[in-house]
């Protein structure tokens, strides 16, 4: 699809900032107060305020899902987290506070200098302007919009209001209702027709304080024919104090328009991850989620798209990891709301020691359509006795004009293989990263080059200890 | 919970007290135990939640067609299984679920724990379990080398009547039996209910080949609940042939509880009109190298519906677990409709477990080839879902059970052409 | 220097013994072939010695020159200098040849050292081209997908890639037709050594018209019970197994 050109970012350059001016405190816990505090700091306009108000109150009616998903939820106290954090609040550690491990797994990943001390939580931003000013000025050119969410709505309303809160409506869920009320930070993008970007966007590039947030909020809007990849985190662990992540993600492909978002999550592992992603695709338009999940204590994260015009595409490619004391629940929802549409999903998922992975499909065809088709294959790959893998796919297919096709499997690397690549003289363990590397491979051949590099490595570093 | 509110509301004098209180009077003749385990069972149904029965193990499915409310009386438990073999050995017992209980009721006592498919029909289930007035009690002695063949024919009741059915199926070690169950009904305008629920306990290397043919009346309700429990290298072959009913909730249990046990289950559905099939299987390996094996498939005209939910779970110690299973729908008209849940519950990790469902229409190049000779569109509907199902039909061993089945197949091609 | 020398090994699968008491030398740079028929514990010989973990080693040892390498990690036992190639090699999906064989040789150099992917692909793409394999192979999933005279040209590409002291080739011309044949013998010539020592295990004499060996070995019932030279292979070809039978009967 879109095949973007390598970023040629000056990675040298950047200056740190660390701001020191302290503002109201919003404290921790979650009151209409604490919402109304958020909307004025940031000068939103009426309409926002009321639409983050009746946000909470929708938050607070619906009840956890924990008759269909894990009980774990259970345990996010809503009462002791912090659902704003200005710029001078940014809690920070030095770098000699910060924990071998994790700098050896800079090391290990080969992130840039610069960049490990912003994962590591030393310096509160990633200085943006220096490093991509070029490309700024390019976009610009361009006529792409790409702000915050609080520029967007502000700056540009007549542009992101029209879809806003539209592709995942408030009441959608209980954490989409959150974020609805408290969301900061995220990326708002448009690309005007007919202009294809060869590079992809990334959330660095408006990195600042409020990015850092746990409840960021993106629209992106590709008009006709338009063409945009995007791609949010890092395959390096982040310095996280806060445990609950609620983002919302949403995006529009116009008719003709291509979109592409990629995400690697490596959330440290007592995050909460539950993330809301949802497309509208329109006539001819293609969206393609690939996704990669390897932290966090528990990610439910199901990507969808709404094939609303005539011959769109939807896929979603995605790869879990789940080590011990992990839940990945991941999958794809694709609800087919126009003829000749057409998606696909493929998800891969590996479970070591006493990880879990889930797997939660949805697939929609109704009768009045023809000629749709879906293709899903997931298979999971368990390396060790304790590990765990669940399917629950819910196809539902009406009419007698479209084709769909689901498998699934579940297996293990055998004996068989690890002997083989033994005797060619690779170590257990080393014969074991490969196998896993070669299950997932077709996948990790999907993402950009600079993060397939990086991935592979950390796989291989989950991997160890797994076996023996 | 079944309040007084609720108990004005609805019609149906089954679930009032009164009515409770006067069957069990009428059956104070039954052991002690049995009397207790109706009691129980009734006191469970009046404390099932509505919310209970909205949950997972009911989705996608039209609650609102499966219920009882509007039956009022529980049919004549003489009508109602009937019994068709010729078996000389004196130690087999295959008799009716009355008779045991008056002549040899310690015999169905050893069942008196046995637990049900539990995959969501809890008001069946419980009513089933208290109000049974009937059904068989199949005991086949160890015998190396000699099989056993039985049938048996259940009559679904007369209108506004339901029947509630619990049979009981024990294979000792190395017993071998066929054991072939057609439903039907002798009125076919009624609207009668039948809840069937089965317990089937196999013992070690015991193996069992089970033909289930449902041709019930158009307007009636069938529930067929079934639990398999396989002991050390049993196998049990299952094959089963649902086309009558306007809704029928059917639940499969295949419990594989000691080393090389082998539960293979084979279905096909052939709806149209509005009939409603919704199926929920689960294939539970606990117990390592064990085999399981399920194909279900489904054909869909008019505004049918068809639910498939299989579940294969497998528990830690179940290492060099074998588990397939497969949904194959084919839709005709465009209001038919079939969801597909096949799910994984994965706890062990030497196993090779695989799941598929598929769901199309008519193969064009095959359509279009039946009619290119002169085939009009019905028949080759009727010639290619035949084909489509035949990979079940094949497993029937008999050979004349097969080509009824298939006449009932076409059958349900044919009847608009009647129109 | 490449002397295999086994002695007195016992190896069981699952209790059950295969090899009883069995002996061999192979000497330095010395090509010895081994016959016998089904069930004789040709394969168990070349999984044992390779250190597979189903194959109990009772007693016994196996040296390749002084070092007893019996009891050693698979891994380690290649390192050492030991290649088998299998008679079913299996398909490991996802996992390309040349990132594979690029790996099995970064494991036999030391950590601070690496080599450059333009070497490496020079000399791959050269023996490649000896055996007459498609470049595009290179990029194949190993084995997954391949043909028999596919995978068995893939195990020699390895084996040449590698550059083994001692090299097991467990019925390598099973499933080969005649061409095929050729050229995987080629390939195993090629690699003839003084230094390199070769054990061909084979149910069939043809293959030894094309490597031939220095000493044949006959196996019966876990043992080796005749020895001679490459006469002994077409002997046993003309008169059958069954008089192997009767001559140890005798």
């Amino acid at each position: 699809m879109i095949n973007p050109n390598p970023i040629e970012v000056d990675r040298e350059k950047g200056n740190f900032h660390y701001n020191t001016d302290y503002e109201f405190d919003a404290g921790v816990g979650l009151s209409e107060d604490v919402v109304k505090y958020i909307s004025d700091v940031k000068g939103e306009d009426n309409w926002i305020k009321d639409f983050r108000i009746k946000a909470l109150k929708t938050f607070e009616k619906k009840r956890m899902p924990t008759h269909w998903a894990t009980k774990d939820l259970e345990n996010i106290d809503f009462d002791v987290i912090r659902y704003y954090l200005s710029k001078g609040q940014m809690p920070s550690r030095s770098w000699e506070e910060v924990p071998d491990d994790v700098k050896q797994t800079f090391e290990r990943l080969g992130i840039p200098e610069q960049e490990r001390k912003f994962l590591a939580g030393v310096e509160a931003q990633f200085d943006s302007e220096a490093a991509y000013s070029r490309m700024k000025d390019d976009l610009a050119e361009k006529g792409v919009i790409f702000v915050g969410s609080t520029e967007g709505l502000k700056d540009h309303p007549e542009i992101f209001k029209k879809w806003f809160g539209k592709v995942i409506p408030t009441s959608d869920n209980k954490f989409s209702a959150l974020n609805s009320a408290v969301f900061s930070g995220g990326s708002f993008i448009y690309v005007p027709p007919g202009v294809k970007l060869e590079q992809p966007l990334q959330a660095y590039f408006r990195i600042n304080a409020e990015n850092f947030g746990q409840f960021e909020r993106t629209l992106i809007i590709a008009d006709e024919g338009a063409e945009i990849t995007y791609m949010e985190g890092c395959t390096a662990p982040k310095f996280e104090t806060s445990t609950l992540h609620s983002a919302v993600v949403e995006l529009v492909a116009l008719k003709g328009a291509k979109i592409q978002y990629i995400t690697v999550q490596n959330w440290s592992n007592n995050v909460f991850n539950l993330v809301t992603k949802r497309a509208m695709a329109h006539e001819e338009s293609e969206v393609r989620w690939i996704d990669c999940n390897i932290g966090s204590r528990l990610t439910m994260k199901y990507p969808g798209v709404v094939l609303r015009g005539r011959k769109a595409r939807g896929e979603v490619l995605s790869i879990a990891l789940a080590n011990d004391g992990q839940h990945q629940d991941t999958g794809a929802k694709m609800v087919h709301a126009a003829d000749e549409t057409s998606s696909n999903v493929i998800s891969k998922s590996v479970s070591i020691g006493e990880g879990r992975s889930t797997y939660r499909g949805l697939v929609q065809m109704p009768g009045h359509l023809k000629q749709c088709k879906n293709n899903t294959e997931c298979d999971a790959l368990l390396i060790n006795s304790d590990s765990q893998t669940d399917t629950y796919p819910a196809i539902t297919v009406q009419g007698e004009d479209h084709s769909v096709q689901h498998e699934a499997s579940v297996s293990k690397v055998s004996a068989e293989q690890i002997f083989y690549m033994q005797q060619r003289g690779l170590s257990e363990a080393d014969a074991m990263s490969m196998c896993v590397n070669g299950f997932v491979n077709d996948l990790i051949r999907e993402f950009p080059m600079e993060y397939s590099v990086e991935l592979k490595r950390l796989i291989d570093m989950e991997m160890e200890g797994s076996v023996g | 919970m079944i309040t007084e509110e609720k108990i004005k509301s609805s019609d149906s004098k089954l679930f009032t007290k009164e009515h409770f209180e006067n069957f069990s009077a009428q059956h104070s003749w039954e052991p002690g135990w049995l009397v207790d385990s109706r009691k129980e069972s009734w006191e469970k149904f009046t404390l099932i939640e509505e919310d209970d029965l909205k949950n997972e193990k009911w989705r996608f499915s039209p609650r609102s067609r499966f219920g009882f409310s509007n039956h009022q009386n529980l049919a004549n438990s003489a009508l109602s299984p009937i019994f068709k073999y010729n078996l000389d050995a004196e130690d087999i017992i295959c008799d009716s679920v009355d008779n045991i209980l008056l002549e040899q009721p310690e015999l169905i006592s050893s069942f008196a724990n046995a637990s049900g498919p539990n995959l969501g029909a809890s008001q069946a289930y419980r009513l089933t379990n208290t109000y049974f007035n009937n059904g068989f009690f199949i005991k086949i002695p160890s015998r190396h080398n000699e099989s056993f063949r039985i049938e048996i024919n259940h009559n679904l009741p007369s209108s506004n009547e339901v029947s509630f059915h619990r049979n009981f199926v024990s294979l000792e070690d190395f017993a071998e039996l066929t054991l072939v169950e057609t439903f039907s009904g002798d009125k076919p305008e009624s609207n009668g209910i039948l809840s069937n629920l089965t317990h089937f306990k196999i013992g070690k290397g015991a193996k069992l080949n089970r033909i289930l043919i449902q041709n019930n009346p158009d307007k009636s309700t069938f529930y067929n609940l079934e639990n398999f429990d396989l002991h050390a290298n049993s196998s049990v072959v299952n094959v089963e042939c649902y086309t009558g009913s306007s809704e029928s909730r059917i639940e499969t249990k295949g419990n594989l509880l000691e080393p090389g046990s082998s539960f293979e289950n084979f279905t096909f559905i052939s709806a149209k009109s509005e009939q409603l099939f919704d199926q929920r299987t689960e294939q539970h390996h606990i117990a390592p190298h064990c085999t399981s094996n399920l194909l279900c498939k489904n054909v869909l005209q008019d505004e049918a519906k068809s639910i498939f939910s299989g579940l294969i779970r497998v528990d830690p110690e179940a290492q060099e677990t074998n588990a397939l299973q497969t949904n194959r729908n084919l839709l005709l008209s465009k209001e038919a409709e079939a969801d597909s849940l096949p799910g994984l519950e994965i706890l062990a990790n030497d196993v090779r477990c695989t799941h598929g469902a598929t769901t199309s229409r008519l193969n064009q190049e095959e359509l279009f080839y039946l009619l290119s000779r002169g085939i009009e569109k019905r028949s080759a509907e009727s010639l290619i879902s035949l084909g489509f199902l035949e990979e079940i039909i094949d497993k029937i061993p008999d050979e004349d059970l097969a080509t009824k089945t298939r006449n009932l197949v076409c059958s349900h091609f044919n009847y608009s052409s009647h129109l | 220097m490449s002397t295999l020398t086994v002695q007195n090994l016992s190896v069981n699968i699952e209790e059950k013994p295969i090899l009883e008491d069995f002996s061999l030398e192979v000497p330095n740079g010395e090509v010895h072939a081994i016959m016998g028929p089904n069930g004789s514990g040709k394969s168990t010989l070349s999984k044992a010695l390779a250190g597979h973990p189903s194959y109990e080693v009772k007693s016994g040892t196996a040296k390749l020159d002084e070092n007893n390498f019996l009891g050693l990690e698979p891994d380690e036992i290649s390192r050492a200098g030991l290649f088998l190639a299998f008679q079913y090699p299996i398909e490991v999906p996802g996992v390309t040849i040349a990132n594979f064989i690029r790996a099995a040789i970064q494991s036999r150099m030391e950590d601070s050292k690496t080599f450059k992917a333009v070497d490496y692909y020079k000399e791959l793409y050269r023996k490649m081209d000896e055996l007459g394999m498609d470049r595009k192979f290179t990029s194949r999933s190993l084995n997954d997908g391949f043909s028999g005279g596919e995978k068995k040209r893939c195990e020699i590409l390895q084996m040449a890639m590698l550059e083994p002291k001692f090299c097991i080739l467990d019925e390598t011309d099973s499933g080969l037709d005649i061409d095929a044949l050729r050229v995987v013998s080629d390939g195993v010539n090629a690699m003839r050594d003084e230094n390199r020592g070769f054990l061909v295990i084979t149910h069939y004499q043809r293959l030894l018209d094309y490597i031939v060996p220095d000493k044949v070995h006959v196996m019966w019932e876990g043992k080796i019970v005749r020895s001679g030279d490459k006469e002994l292979a077409t002997e046993l070809e003309s008169k059958g197994y069954d008089w192997i039978k009767q001559e140890i009967a005798a």
